[in-house]
């Protein structure tokens, strides 16, 4: 590989931006190649010591000075609005002549909103508050002409902040935090589900019970990570498990603060927690026994072809399966391969195909769980105990 | 001026609140971090913070951390662009006496040590500083915030790809410039 192509790609991977075929490609490359390994430790490196720097805090006054201006009714900076333009935009402007200057003017004008709200006095009322749509609110330029508000908004995701995907020390140190996490969300989601409870009994329960079902099952794996059954997560994990906690921090605060408005604060906050990437990105599964493991499986790929997922499959009893058992799956269009079972702390990387097995769209998977001697596992291509994953092939 | 009176919605209100406590630090770095000037830092974030209140009903909470931050963008560039700050990022720095305390190492309790640590973060801080202005950008937006690639380009009203290169670019400067504390990290 060219230097400046590696390291791009290493840039990319080092936000998880890769694709799972390309990751394992370059990882490989890493291993067999000092120059690679050097270059890698050295990014690695560098992006610590960025990250090593201490963050700046706001001092001990800064909210109370902020709602002094804002109860003193001051507006909007007018340097909010003045959105940078690039010397060559302002020179291809030039070139194609006053419309497309008008228009600039026009795009900005319309980002200033006609009227900027003020609160009242010291203490803001308790409005009534009425369901509205946003996308649906209009509002007038100084021109006259309304504008979707969608349109004056910037684009914003608002999607989990993904983190980077580093080595074993990042992950553990992500295990860490989203071991805090879950074992925080464990204790509170029972005192937020009293707390919706009394505020309005049945139909609270109806509208969000699903949702804080799918918050519940974050706590499977906190499970696992007390057993230490699992040594890295993904980074979109922990993103979403971030939303996920906040989520939680709302509805209880949402609860001590304004009791009235808590059912449509919880179905708002947990509709904005989007359980949709948790969901279709990471699931929590327990079976009893490794080979429903492949039915499973096989729906999954059925399911979501073109999805990457990572499913954690959890035996519901201790050994003797003695193990957690992960798998990565990745499109089926690019041939994904670096799929490995987790195994007594051991990855065990498995190489499997993309081919298409009994007609079915994904590919064919047997688990044969083998009686085997005690000991630690020697070989990581040969397991010597528990789960190993085989690869069927469509002759066989 | 006195302004008609509107009421901002309670829900949006605790909102509000929640991002003031989560993103007040985040916003003063990355300002700290554009401008080179701590104090300076502080008013941007706090400005960023007064145009989200006013604008509360236009923004939804999910896009509430891009949203301050392009704003302290928009002001940081600005105040860049006016020369009203000097880019003396140290000697602010050591003059601020008023400066937030910043916990030094608890186990370097050697004075040497602790020197030792202050100088190269210094020259850490001095390294981003001197990236340009369009790669300290992407480089304060994603690896110091974390911000992914796509809230980034709608900070910075440019395409993903746009992004990821000129964080790309960004790291190489930076760690040719540290070159010295990678290899002792």
């Amino acid at each position: 590989m060219k230097d400046d192509r590696l390291e791009r790609e290493m840039s990319l991977n080092l936000d998880g931006r890769l694709s799972s075929t390309r990751r394992e490609q370059l990882l490989q490359h890493i291993e067999q190649d000092d120059e690679a390994a050097r270059l890698w430790d050295e990014m690695e490196r560098a992006q610590q010591l960025a990250l090593s720097l201490p963050e700046q805090q706001v001092g001990p006054t800064f909210t109370e000075t902020l709602w002094q201006r804002i109860r003193a009714g001051e507006g909007t900076p007018e340097a909010v609005f003045r959105d940078p333009v690039s010397p060559w935009t302002k020179a291809r402007y030039l070139l194609t002549g006053a419309a497309a200057a008008a228009a600039v003017l026009i795009a900005v004008q319309a980002l200033r909103p006609p009227r900027e709200a003020a609160p009242a006095g010291e203490a803001v009322a308790r409005a009534e508050v009425a369901e509205r749509a946003v996308d649906d609110r209009r509002t007038t330029d100084p021109n006259g002409a309304t504008t979707p508000l969608a349109q004056l908004q910037p684009r914003y995701s608002g999607a989990p902040q993904l983190l980077p995907v580093g080595p074993m020390s990042i992950a553990q140190a992500s295990q860490v935090n989203c071991f805090d996490a879950l074992t925080e969300l464990q204790r509170r989601i029972p005192e937020v589900e009293r707390s919706l409870q009394e505020a309005r009994p049945a139909e609270l329960v109806v509208r969000v019970a699903p949702e804080l079902e799918r918050v519940r099952g974050s706590t499977h794996l906190m499970r696992w990570m007390q057993r230490e059954r699992i040594i890295s997560l993904p980074g979109e994990f922990e993103a979403t498990l971030a939303l996920t906690e906040r989520a939680v921090n709302r509805l209880q605060r949402a609860h001590d603060e304004d009791e009235p408005q808590v059912l449509r604060f919880a179905v708002e906050s947990l509709r904005e927690l989007d359980p949709n990437p948790l969901r279709e990105r990471f699931e929590v599964i327990c079976c009893q026994d490794p080979r429903d493991f492949v039915m499973r499986l096989v729906q999954e790929l059925r399911d979501h072809p073109y999805a990457s997922r990572t499913l954690h499959i959890l035996p519901t009893d201790d050994p003797p399966l003695g193990a957690s058992m992960q798998f990565r799956i990745g499109p089926l269009d690019e041939g994904w391969q670096g799929a490995f079972i987790l195994l007594d702390g051991r990855q065990l990387p498995i190489d499997v195909d993309a081919s298409p097995g009994d007609g079915s769209t994904g590919l064919s998977i047997r688990v044969e769980r083998r009686d085997t001697e005690a000991g630690p596992l020697q070989d990581p291509g040969r397991p010597e105990r528990g789960i190993e994953l085989l690869r069927s092939r469509k002759n066989d | 001026m006195v302004r008609p009176e509107t009421q901002p919605d309670p829900i949006a209100l605790v909102a509000f609140n929640r991002a003031l406590a989560e993103h007040a630090d985040g916003l003063k770095t990355f300002a700290t971090r554009m401008l080179g000037d701590a104090l300076g830092a502080e008013d941007v974030a706090q400005d960023a913070f007064l145009a989200l209140y006013r604008h509360l009903e236009q923004v939804p909470p999910s896009a509430f951390r891009p949203w301050l931050f392009r704003v302290a963008r928009n002001l940081c560039l600005d105040q860049l662009r006016r020369r009203k700050f000097k880019l003396r990022l140290f000697r602010d720095m050591e003059r601020d006496d008023d400066r937030p305390h910043v916990p030094e190492d608890q186990a370097a309790d050697r004075p040497d040590e602790i020197a030792q640590a202050r100088e190269a973060r210094e020259q850490i801080e001095a390294a981003i500083h001197a990236l340009p202005t369009r790669f300290r950008e992407a480089f304060l937006l994603c690896e110091i915030q974390g911000l992914s690639y796509e809230d980034a380009a709608a900070i910075l009203d440019c395409p993903v790809k746009t992004v990821s290169t000129r964080l790309f670019r960004a790291r190489q400067r930076f760690r040719n410039a540290v070159a010295e504390h990678v290899s002792s990290y």
